[in-house]
């Protein structure tokens, strides 16, 4: 069984974001996940704005990171949007980004310990309402919370590399994986097993969510020159050894993380070839996008979220999304 | 003219259509962060009670084209043959 979420990044007003949000709960899908960078909108504002406006659909805040917000005042945030919207929101935690951190002056301190310490600091908090810790990156001698947490609040992780992937099967009730490829997700669950049954699980008990680049349109060019806009990105930020996992040209690669730095934004998107599509992105018509996720789902992806861009009109892509690829899959 | 008498003027089988376009004026809109909140709230609580197509909706979806895009939207509803309502924003 296959669920559906969307991913926003909160560049737009919050009305868009909103607007867009309602519309996919309108057409069924299950999750919103909503990125944090604070470079856009704040993650907890706009998910509070969201669970305002909908009923049903679940709040991810996907993904915050522990390096620069404490693990309590995470806690505390995804504790007081589960008050307004109780047993609907799902606290994604990750390491972060780097470059990022980076601009900010933090250091990405044993990224695995500290995800794995910042979701048991939450669990705890969420659980019994206070928490004492002592780990390798956190210390918190006594916090209570003064307030009941209202419903369950499931704890994903938000994973790429082997060790992260042990421990978000091994910790999370889910996994965020950023792949739109079955090749990735293959790699991905062959540590997800080991760190499953490190904890005595099996994949069954953890949700595994394909963090997708979608694209879909009835007109495929329209949906491919959507894709490549984010597609080229994907390219540019990839390490090499997933360029050759899909037989992509580390030189081609290279001249488009080029000419994005020099914001020579067409040539970029010009660059990029069907391949990198293949590889980075579900791009194509709704009978294309339903062969993709179909292909997922038999390797055990259980969510797949459409992330940006999704289709050259988003509006519309919804629908689309909605009304073909959704209902395909009931 | 008014607009709420133009609006009020829309058959009723046209209305889902007009309600269309002029989302995607609004939402394409380079001028997005310029939108009131006060309306901004309003847009989206009809939307969540799907009353857009309604005329109190669509007299908001029209206010808000007028102030985010006005000429696109007097040209689009000139477009759609909608040459009343265009008059009464202003657009001939």
């Amino acid at each position: 069984m296959v669920r559906f979420g969307i991913e926003f990044v909160p560049y737009q007003p919050f009305w868009k974001t909103t607007f867009y949000a309602i519309q996919a709960e309108k057409r069924g899908f299950e999750y919103i996940w909503i990125t944090d960078h604070y470079n856009n909108r704040n993650v907890y504002v706009t998910l509070a704005t969201i669970a305002l406006h909908t009923s049903k659909i679940n709040l991810g805040i996907g993904v915050t990171n522990p390096y620069l917000v404490n693990p309590v005042i995470t806690a505390q945030a995804a504790a007081s949007l589960s008050e307004i919207a109780p047993n609907r929101v799902i606290l994604g935690v990750g390491p972060g980004d780097k470059t990022t951190l980076a601009s900010l002056g933090v250091d990405m301190v044993l990224p695995v310990a500290a995800v794995k310490e910042c979701v048991l600091i939450a669990r705890s908090l969420f659980e019994k309402g206070k928490v004492k810790f002592e780990g390798k990156v956190f210390k918190v001698p006594s916090a209570t919370f003064y307030f009941k947490v209202k419903g369950k609040i499931p704890i994903y992780i938000g994973a790429q590399g082997p060790q992260m992937l042990k421990i978000a099967a091994k910790y999370g009730d889910g996994v965020l994986i950023n792949a739109s490829h079955p090749k990735d997700i293959e790699e991905a669950m062959k540590h997800l097993k080991k760190g499953a049954k490190a904890a005595g699980k099996t994949l069954e008990d953890i949700e595994i969510v394909a963090y997708t680049s979608l694209s879909i349109d009835e007109d495929l060019d329209k949906a491919l020159k959507a894709a490549s806009r984010v597609v080229a990105f994907i390219v540019a930020g990839s390490p090499e050894f997933i360029l050759k996992r899909h037989g992509i040209d580390v030189g081609e690669a290279n001249e488009i993380k080029k000419a994005l730095g020099e914001a020579r934004w067409k040539d970029a998107f010009s660059m990029v070839n069907q391949k990198m599509i293949d590889a980075f992105s579900i791009t194509g018509t709704p009978e294309m996008c339903i062969k993709k996720i179909e292909e997922l789902a038999k390797i055990g992806v259980n969510q797949i979220v459409a992330g940006s861009p999704i289709g050259p009109n988003v509006r519309k892509s919804i629908d689309l999304f909605s009304e073909k690829v959704i209902e395909a899959f009931k | 003219m008014s607009i709420r008498d133009a609006v009020e003027s829309i058959p009723v089988e046209k209305r889902e259509c007009i309600m269309v376009k002029l989302l995607d004026l609004i939402l394409k809109s380079k001028k997005a962060d310029t939108l009131p909140s006060n309306l901004a709230r309003e847009f989206l609580r009809m939307w969540q009670e799907d009353k857009l197509m309604s005329a109190d909706g669509l007299e908001l979806l029209i206010n808000i084209a007028k102030m985010l895009e006005p000429e696109a939207v007097v040209e689009k509803l000139n477009e759609l043959g909608f040459a009343e309502l265009a008059k009464a924003i202003g657009g001939g």
